[in-house]
């Protein structure tokens, strides 16, 4: 047995030792009598001083390694590469429209938008793409524009997918939420949408002021409409839908998000998630450059919005490992936009130094986006990435953002999990959470 | 010593580990892959969710390894002999979350 040195064992003021835990997340309190045991065995590589009991657990959990460090790192690189080059899977963003009828102000498609809709023809060719891969699992992702601007062609293409009798395929939806009315979120539900992320930025001044409705109107009505509609829905029908609120976040609303975090999960009783995420500078747009947070201030926000306001995000402790940071790292991983182009990433709609090619006359390449998203950004190649105590729960972060920070020569946009900026404080903190019963 | 948390390596990438003994059968046999449904003892089913490789097929003793694919669903199978020795591990993930 190996004793991992993807751990973290340190003595916290109120907790007293504390065990990390990186292959796993797991996590320990260790008595002070057993502390210098667990000191020498990290200092060994011996353990054979421990209990039975203790072994087992930490096996289990990867503290302790039936292979070197090496050898487990390669597996799990193995797993990864596996995972990435997989042909027997396929994602697909699919843009309907790149129409939208919000214009918020730190919006990256700004200079993208156009109000066509995906014609026949780029229908067709994606059914027929999809015909020919020959995949068991199909996971689709609506996006736009604002995706529900082209409702019915969702509703054309969700049959005819069907129609292909894939055995595994899953859909989720990224939309502003103005447009979810009953027949919407009745079919989200009936078709088991995974998830329906929709952005709220603040109370009702904030959110029109940020994310206004192009032509006037009030989208923040609008989208709590929208979701109480989905709530009573719910709970008239003991139904489930899987609505994650987003709350992006920069310096001009951080001070709202406790209370707006607080009356969403109120209003909705938990029903549905809501987390924070951080407005990205882009370089191309820069319209919002000076209003994003760094990565410290970001980082003290995550925690503050525990220690201060009980709101645990999972920012603040890692439960779950990545295979890799996202779909655009694997192969068979395509965004779609409203005239065919396809791309990796769905913030790259439009862009045409990001283009693979065109649905209807095929992948070409010609950028070398596939090598970049699927290899160069890989956290398994990084040496920094390689050696780090989240390298599992954070893989390397975005690899489009690392992307634009290798090209600009500085970080443009934080990549690291933000329990690195001070995981001692992260995890003391998750420690009080938990002893509090959350 | 206390766990305040405390997963599996396999169970923290959000997946299910399964004994050999515990998956009942595995429809299309040997061409089994990605989708296919996997029988798992106590009437559950899951999906493979990677194709099944191992070193012989009916399921026997040795290693069966799941490759992973990512986005997934349901439960990827991580089985190993039925001496117990665990195989290879798979991962889930979460998707990519861009904003708008």
């Amino acid at each position: 047995m190996n004793v991992s040195k993807r751990i973290l064992f340190f003595k916290s003021k109120k907790a007293g030792h504390l065990l990390f835990c990186g292959n796993s997340n797991s996590f320990y309190q260790i008595e002070d009598e057993l502390a210098p045991k667990i000191q020498k065995m990290i200092e060994t590589n011996d353990s054979s001083e421990l209990t039975e009991d203790i072994i087992k657990e930490f096996t289990k959990s990867g503290v302790l390694l039936n292979e070197n460090e090496d050898e487990f790192f390669n597996r799990m690189k193995y797993i990864s590469y596996l995972s990435r080059f997989d042909n027997s899977s396929l994602t697909l963003t699919i843009a309907p429209t790149m129409a939208c009828n919000f214009c918020c102000s730190y919006c990256y498609e700004g200079n993208r938008v156009h109000n066509s809709v995906m014609s026949d023809e780029i229908m067709d060719a994606i059914i027929n793409y999809i015909k020919i891969k020959e995949v068991k699992s199909l996971h689709l992702y609506w996006y736009g524009g604002e995706p529900l601007c082209a409702w019915p062609k969702i509703l054309q293409f969700n049959e005819r997918i069907k129609e292909l009798n894939i055995p595994n395929y899953t859909q989720r939806i990224v939309t502003n939420g103005s447009l979810m009315d009953e027949e919407k979120i009745k079919y989200f539900i009936d078709n088991d949408f995974k998830t329906v992320q929709i952005t709220l930025d603040g109370n009702e001044e904030v959110q029109n002021k940020r994310r206004p409705m192009k032509g006037g109107g009030n989208s923040y009505a609008a989208i709590i409409g929208n979701l109480d509609k989905a709530y009573k829905y719910c709970k008239e029908n003991n139904k489930t839908i899987n609505i994650v609120i987003r709350i992006n976040i920069d310096q001009d609303n951080i001070a709202l998000y406790p209370s707006l975090h607080k009356m969403l999960e109120e209003r909705y009783e938990g029903m549905f998630s809501i987390y924070p995420s951080f407005v990205k500078n882009y370089l191309e747009s820069d319209c919002h450059a000076n209003n994003c947070l760094t990565f410290e201030k970001s980082a003290d926000f995550i925690l503050n919005l525990s220690k201060k306001y009980g709101i645990y995000t999972l920012s603040l402790f890692p439960k779950q490992n990545l295979i890799m940071n996202c779909p655009a790292q694997k192969v068979n991983t395509y965004v779609i936009g409203t005239n065919g182009d396809m791309y990796k990433c769905w913030d790259d709609i439009c862009m045409e130094d990001r283009k693979l090619g065109n649905i209807l006359t095929g992948i070409k390449d010609t950028h070398n986006i596939n090598p970049l998203f699927v290899l160069k950004s890989s956290a398994f190649e990084n040496e920094k990435c390689k050696k780090c105590l989240f390298l599992f729960s954070c893989m390397g972060g975005c690899a489009r953002s690392r992307f634009t920070n290798e090209e600009a020569k500085y970080e443009v946009n934080p990549l690291c999990h933000y329990i690195t900026n001070n995981p001692q404080e992260f995890l003391e903190e998750y420690y009080e959470l938990k002893m509090k019963g959350n | 010593m206390k766990a305040i948390e405390s997963f599996s390596v396999s169970e923290s990438f959000g997946l299910k580990d399964l004994n050999l003994d515990e998956i009942e059968n595995i429809n299309g046999g040997a061409e089994a892959s990605v989708g296919y449904c996997v029988n798992i003892s106590g009437g559950n089913t899951g999906i493979l969710s990677g194709a099944v490789v191992g070193p012989t097929y009916p399921i026997g003793p040795g290693p069966v390894i799941i490759s992973p694919t990512f986005p997934t669903d349901g439960p990827i199978v991580i089985s190993g002999p039925s001496d117990g020795s665990s195989g290879g591990s798979s991962g889930g993930g979460s998707g990519g979350s861009s904003g708008k």
